[in-house]
């Protein structure tokens, strides 16, 4: 019983940080069409940035300590918009591997900005709440149990964002006709910069959470980068909903993997994605034709 | 124009033939090392720029072509290149017939994709499985032989990969100006109409796509005497996009850019790596590189010289 529910929750677990990941992934793609992998670079900034906010909060008040992740995020959010309307939006017109390219030249300097200001060496620090919930034979951390609700609430509101609110709709807008949407007035331009902004503080706001659960070294976000490219590719581009399910399905499959056959893990994943993707080359809910 | 293409072509062959005369060991191993990171520099080309296909996984053959070397080495103690490299191409191909099964139905930004999740699949199985493959510490491999003879490194080992440099470059300049290369370019142009023409696109890439791993073996082969370690790191995305960088600072809409990408990047590499900042100055590099001069070092000559012929005349 705790076995089945120990699988059960690493697999939601682990389901929650590639759905923080590929969301922004998702998001971003769905309106500027480009494959992100600047995403790594977002994730680990969130994560190192929140080590140093936390460095910096007086340690008496460990109330203080969730302005971290949350300042994190917002930070890592304006660093995306700078590198946007820097680099990337000369970039629009041009050949999607070009765009990849440009977008994991900034992954490698980040990298060694990081390596630069923090050292090389992996840092970590304890978790933000360190209780356990206990129930019978059962232990788990709540502070797992927080990042769990986070994706779920990140889940919630995106879908009340690009359903219930104008934000949401001129963003559908705009993935589904550029054109068409910049004759109704709305600045296109503007609503990529506030894309990009948003999806690279989500990858923020996760690296910031992570952080007291994994530590972090220079090169973690490209770690959590390929997963959430398989996630992505399995749910087909540009589909939030789809990343959901499917990061649900990894998750799973992941934590199963890792009881039963700890080396295969990964190869189980891949497998999954290579058998979904050969029966429908676009992905789960996917919509392009190849 | 055409004579001058030639005409540097003919000087730079003649060049990297007398280079071992007059070059100090440590260029004329890295002069090696940039010779076979040109074929799989070509190799990728051959899907970059003839098919329209970016790889981000091509690292993966590298590794398997090394580790075709390393594993026989050590546990079936062959050590003879005439025997390893056609192992090594056979076991390539099979990988990139496997791996392209499930890639060239996909093409763009989800082929890259993939091929990039492929190689970090390797990756992991390579570095997970560390009983048999030594883990993240890798294999050493000791000196190969050539018909019984051992090729020492240093001069022998340079003419050894020049021979199979100029081997791999003529096939693929062959195989590039064939139907068949020019049904790949059709391809890269405008599948749809190469599809009423009755073709299977699928095939073509699939071909394609064999043809470059198998080629990109045969540069992991040489590679792991020279530099005596079968690693893991082979996989790795970030070799494989250092790859695909050396095609598009060379040029992938000429031939011969590749070539000139592979030389130009193991030297910059050699020079700054020491440096602090290797990365963030690659990094810099490619951004730099993909908004100024798209056409590559090879692409911004050729406008220079074309420049330069309009004025004279």
């Amino acid at each position: 019983m705790e076995l089945v529910f120990n699988i059960f929750i690493n697999g939601i677990f682990y389901s929650s940080i590639l759905f923080l990941m590929s969301a922004g992934l998702q998001i971003i793609f769905g309106v500027l069409n480009i494959i992100n992998f600047g995403h790594a670079a977002a994730y680990m900034l969130g994560l190192y940035i929140c080590y140093g906010i936390i460095g910096l909060l007086p340690a008496d008040y460990p109330a203080l300590l969730w302005m971290a992740p949350i300042g994190a995020a917002i930070l890592v959010g304006l660093l995306g918009l700078l590198f946007e309307r820097g680099i990337l939006r000369f970039m629009y017109k041009r050949d999607h591997v070009f765009q990849i390219l440009v977008t994991f030249g900034i992954v490698l300097m980040v990298d060694d900005i990081i390596r630069f200001y923090w050292g090389g060496y992996s840092i970590g620090v304890p978790p933000l709440i360190d209780s356990m919930i206990e129930y019978g034979n059962i232990i788990y951390p709540v502070y797992n149990l927080i990042i769990i609700g986070a994706a779920a609430g990140l889940a919630f509101a995106l879908w009340f964002l690009f359903r219930k609110t104008d934000i949401g709709r001129v963003i559908r807008a705009t993935s589904l006709d550029e054109e068409m949407t910049e004759a109704m007035g709305i600045s296109v331009m503007r609503v990529k910069a506030f894309t990009f902004l948003f999806g690279s503080a989500i990858a923020g706001l996760a690296g910031g959470l992570m952080l007291p659960v994994t530590g972090g070294w220079p090169g973690v976000g490209m770690e959590y980068l390929i997963l959430s490219f398989v996630v992505i590719a399995m749910a087909g581009l540009g589909s939030v909903n789809g990343a959901l399910v499917t990061a649900l399905i990894i998750g799973m499959v992941n934590s199963l993997g890792v009881q039963y056959f700890p080396k295969l893990e990964l190869a189980f994943v891949f497998i999954l994605m290579a058998l979904i993707l050969s029966i429908k080359p676009s992905g789960l809910f996917g919509t392009h034709k190849s | 124009m055409k004579h001058l293409s030639g005409l540097s072509l003919v000087i730079g062959f003649i060049l990297i033939c007398l280079a071992p005369f007059v070059a100090g060991d440590f260029t004329v191993y890295l002069l090696t090392y940039a010779m076979l990171m040109a074929i799989a520099a070509l190799s990728v080309n051959l899907l970059l720029g003839y098919t329209g296909l970016m790889s981000f996984g091509h690292g993966m053959f590298l590794g398997t072509g090394a580790y075709v070397v390393a594993l026989m080495g050590k546990y079936a103690g062959v050590h003879s290149l005439e025997l390893l490299i056609p192992l090594g191409v056979l076991a390539s191909a099979a990988l990139a017939a496997i791996v392209g099964l499930f890639c060239t139905r996909q093409i763009d930004i989800y082929f890259s994709m993939l091929t990039l999740a492929f190689g970090e699949l390797m990756y992991a199985l390579f570095a997970k499985f560390y009983n048999l493959t030594g883990g993240t510490d890798g294999v050493r491999v000791t000196t190969p032989l050539l018909f019984g003879q051992p090729v020492d490194s240093g001069m022998p080992y340079y003419y050894l990969a020049l021979i199979f440099f100029v081997l791999c470059a003529a096939a693929m300049w062959i195989i590039c100006k064939s139907p068949f290369g020019l049904t790949i370019q059709a391809v890269r142009d405008n599948e749809g109409r190469v599809g009423y023409l009755g073709l299977l696109v699928m095939k073509y890439r699939l071909i394609a796509f064999i043809i470059s791993g198998a080629f990109t073996g045969i540069a992991g082969v040489l590679l792991v005497p020279l530099t005596g370690h079968a690693v893991p790191e082979l996989f790795q995305t970030i070799t494989s996009i250092g790859i695909v960088l050396m095609v598009i600072l060379g040029g992938h809409r000429s031939f011969f850019g590749p070539v000139v990408g592979a030389l130009v990047f193991v030297f910059l590499q050699s020079k700054l790596q020491p440096l602090f900042f290797w990365q963030f100055f690659l990094g810099a590099a490619i951004i730099c590189l993909v908004i100024f001069l798209p056409g590559g070092v090879l692409g911004g000559f050729g406008l220079w010289a074309r420049k330069l012929i309009k004025k004279s005349s």
